[in-house]
């Protein structure tokens, strides 16, 4: 919309937006924007993992076939799960646009590899049907301390990006090789014994 | 005698390796303290209330952003989608 209505890419937050996340409503170790990212996750999550809805996302992911055998409609399982995240990313957007007051459309483009780090970090198994969310949220903020490490540890800030793209290969690596010498460990048992 | 202690500490070992293989987020709790403590080594006065309110302001959008893609990916298996 902003791109369809501005001359160009840009504008911003009216300040009462953004004093809706930067201030402290019960303490000052507990700010707004931590009250609205439990808010926000837990208004979905937590129905979802509770309700049959959600052990359906987790069937579909295990095995698409045998969830379909067991009356699972994956097709409207599927949609439901790319709706709820689009939900999150305009959420995510919003988020930002309170935090930083950016109004541009484009500000946000950097979160798609973050977003997919942190939930390899968060230990979400990329092949589907596996991980929770509070891992992907806990990465996050590592992910977004890493480079306030680097600063004030005198370091190059853009190394954060190399650094966060390292971790992401370790840990995909990690993950296919894992299976694979438990495998090889199973296949030795059975031959020794 | 050794063996056995030997024994005990391999299964406590799996147990452990089991724990953070099922709790993933137990060792990224762990690299997030020992970052915070990096901060407050390198920077004393560095960590308090408007540190921590800041850090969670610029973490919020990433964690909602990799909740959604959370939601995604178990039903969605990037890997074996075939759009």
């Amino acid at each position: 919309m902003a791109l369809l209505i501005l001359a160009k890419p840009g504008g911003g937050a009216p300040d009462a937006f953004m004093a809706l996340s930067s201030g402290n409503l019960f303490s000052p170790w507990v700010p707004n924007g931590l009250l609205l990212l439990i808010v926000v996750v837990s208004l979905v999550w937590v129905p979802l993992r509770l309700g049959r809805l959600g052990l359906a996302h987790y069937a579909v992911g295990s095995d698409r076939t045998a969830a379909f055998r067991r009356g699972v409609r994956v097709g409207p399982t599927r949609v439901f799960s790319y709706a709820l995240g689009g939900f999150f990313a305009a959420c995510g957007g919003l988020a930002l646009m309170m935090s930083t007051g950016i109004g541009s459309p484009l500000a946000g483009t950097i979160y798609t590899l973050s977003g997919i780090s942190a939930i390899v970090l968060g230990g979400v198994s990329l092949a589907g049907g596996r991980g929770g969310i509070t891992g992907p949220i806990v990465a996050a903020f590592v992910l977004t301390l890493v480079p306030a490490d680097l600063i004030l540890t005198g370091t190059d800030p853009n190394l954060g990006q190399v650094i966060q793209g390292v971790l992401l290969v370790l840990v995909v690596m990690a993950g296919g090789l894992a299976p694979l010498l438990r495998a090889r460990a199973i296949q030795r048992r059975v031959q020794a014994g | 005698m050794s063996a056995r202690a030997t024994g005990m500490r391999s299964g406590r070992w799996t147990v452990l390796q089991g724990q953070l293989r099922d709790r993933p987020s137990l060792v990224l709790v762990g690299v997030l303290l020992l970052l915070v403590l990096v901060i407050g080594v390198t920077r004393p006065g560095t960590v308090g209330p408007t540190w921590v309110a800041n850090t969670i302001l610029f973490a919020a959008p990433l964690g909602i952003v990799a909740a959604g893609q959370t939601l995604v990916m178990p039903p969605a298996s990037t890997f074996r989608s075939r759009l």
